[in-house]
């Protein structure tokens, strides 16, 4: 077991190798029952009388560690010395790691371990007592703090090679390691066969400069970072869920800035026409133009024009040109409306309205006037031979050429300034939602990176 | 919350250009899309200029 509980680091001891001689430093000599020669590899267990064994001979370190045996660093409030270097690989993949035992004084051991330049500072329940009170039920997510952790991987972890001291058999044992992710957390379960309770160690995913700088290291040492680790926050991820969290809020103050402009410009009706047409005899369907009262305008503002036409299996077609009575600068819509009914194969049908709506926008504050110029098509209606046209009778009869005009329809115009514009909000709404989407998207896709990486990944393989 | 915030900065300055011009726009009686039949005229006081999607002509 680690010395723990004590208040400093414990004076180094050195060692003779019992094969080579070469002298080893412990930096933790009451705790360590295994340590590494640096000079022959000898893999050498101390026994409980203190007798050094040779166990076995370990395989050399392929690559030199970024931090060196016996440098201290502060880091996470914690005062470590690396004591051990391991590598490790997976025993049915080629996937290999590298881990740095870290040694403290007062809690034991926790450790680096690095992946294709990823780095995660990892602990046992030492450190996260809570880990404790966690069991192992074979489950695919495990929740541990508020977080949920999703399974990410399954193997069985090999020791290759080593250097310094540890105080259990690291290079025999072979632990089977089921890892879950929360970015940036990560879960190790490890059970090591012939012992009946599976260990529980949390990561945290580390920057190298922060090992860098609590490590007095030369960050330029460090291996490149390759791809995305299984534990990598995702820049992407952090903002999309603080734009997800914040998205209501801002939607409701839209409303809120909306209903508070209807209050501040609130809308109000400037113009409400009716017109009996006039048919022009001079001209196929065509009725005389007209001209309605005059009305202002105090600020500027949009108008809305309902233009309704009581048109019944016809249509009609009015161009309405709003005209500034001051400086001419007039606006021009062309609306038609067309309404059809009828009765087909025992069934009623219709198409069309007898309604149509105009938004104008910005329109400048001053006195205003609408030109109407109205057309139609013929009406269905016939009238007796020789009807006279009147107000309740608009049709009259053309002897000559025993065709039916009438006067046309009633245009009823409704003019409305200031209207509430629903098409500004969603708009907006919808411009607010594209960087969102785009968000969501870029952590999709990085997610799915992540995935790659692992035997459960919850995308389609496919993709 | 002040770390939300912090993650979400570039969203609420994209937040603040559209809320604040839908703002501008609601008091200033500005639609963002005017009916596409609409054509204004803006010969008057020598100005010749014409927008809108018909070709204007005074009747």
């Amino acid at each position: 077991m680690a010395t723990i509980n004590l208040k400093a680091f414990p004076y180094a001891e050195d060692v003779a190798c019992p094969k080579c001689k070469h002298q080893i430093t412990l930096y933790d000599p009451e705790g360590s029952e295994y340590c590494v020669c640096t000079s022959c590899n000898s893999f050498i267990h101390f026994t409980k009388n203190d007798i050094a064994l040779i166990q076995k001979q370990a395989a050399p370190i392929s690559q030199q560690p970024v931090l060196k045996l016996g440098s201290v660093g502060m880091f996470k409030g914690f005062q470590f010395k690396v004591i051990g270097y391991v590598e490790k690989k997976e025993q049915s993949a080629p996937y290999a790691w590298r881990e740095y035992i870290l040694y403290n004084y007062e809690q034991g051991y926790a450790n680096f371990a690095e992946y294709d330049g990823h780095w995660t500072f990892v602990a046992g329940k030492e450190f996260y007592p809570a880990l404790g009170e966690l069991k192992n039920r074979g489950w695919t997510f495990i929740n541990y703090e508020e977080n949920e952790y999703t399974l990410f991987s399954k193997y069985t972890a090999v020791t290759t090679a080593l250097i310094g001291e540890f105080d259990w058999d690291i290079l025999f044992e072979r632990p089977k390691t089921t890892e879950f992710v929360a970015p940036p957390q990560i879960l190790y379960i490890e059970h090591v066969p012939n012992q009946t309770a599976a260990q529980f160690y949390l990561g945290e995913y580390t920057e190298p400069v922060e090992i860098a700088d609590a490590f007095k290291t030369d960050i330029k040492l460090f291996p490149e970072r390759v791809g995305i680790g299984s534990n990598q926050p995702s820049v992407h991820a952090q903002r999309w869920f603080a734009i997800y969290k914040l998205l209501p809020f801002i939607v409701v103050f839209m409303a809120v800035i909306g209903f508070g402009a209807s209050y501040i410009s609130p809308q109000y009706e400037v113009l409400d026409s009716y017109h009996n047409t006039e048919r022009d005899t001079a001209k196929a369907n065509e009725f005389k133009p007209y001209l309605t009262p005059s009305f202002e305008l105090q600020k500027q503002s949009a108008l809305n024009f309902k233009i309704i036409a009581p048109v019944d299996n016809n249509w009609l077609e009015a161009t309405v040109v709003l005209v500034n009575e001051k400086n001419n600068q007039s606006w021009e819509v062309t609306e038609s409306i067309e309404y059809y009914h009828g009765y087909e194969d025992g069934e009623n049908w219709s198409e069309g309205s007898q309604e149509a709506d105009v938004l104008l926008s910005a329109i400048p504050a001053g006195k205003y006037h609408l030109n109407i110029y109205p057309a139609a098509g013929e009406p269905t209606i016939s009238t007796p031979p020789g009807a006279a046209y009147n107000s309740t009778n608009p049709y009259v009869l053309n002897t000559d050429s025993i065709t039916v005009k009438s006067a046309g329809p009633t245009v009823h115009i409704n003019v409305t300034a200031n209207p509430i514009i629903w098409k500004n909000f969603w708009v907006s709404v919808l411009l607010l939602c594209l960087y969102p989407l785009y968000t969501w998207w870029r952590m999709r896709t990085y997610e799915k990176k992540r995935w790659m990486n692992s035997d459960y990944s919850p995308y389609e393989t496919d993709e | 919350m002040m770390e939300t915030i912090k993650d979400a900065r570039i969203y609420l300055l994209f937040v603040l250009l559209i809320i604040g011009y839908y703002a501008y726009s609601a008091i200033n009686g500005i639609a963002f899309w005017e009916s596409s039949t609409v054509t204004r005229n803006t010969e008057y006081n020598n100005n010749s200029r014409t927008r809108g999607v018909h070709a204007f002509y005074h009747k």
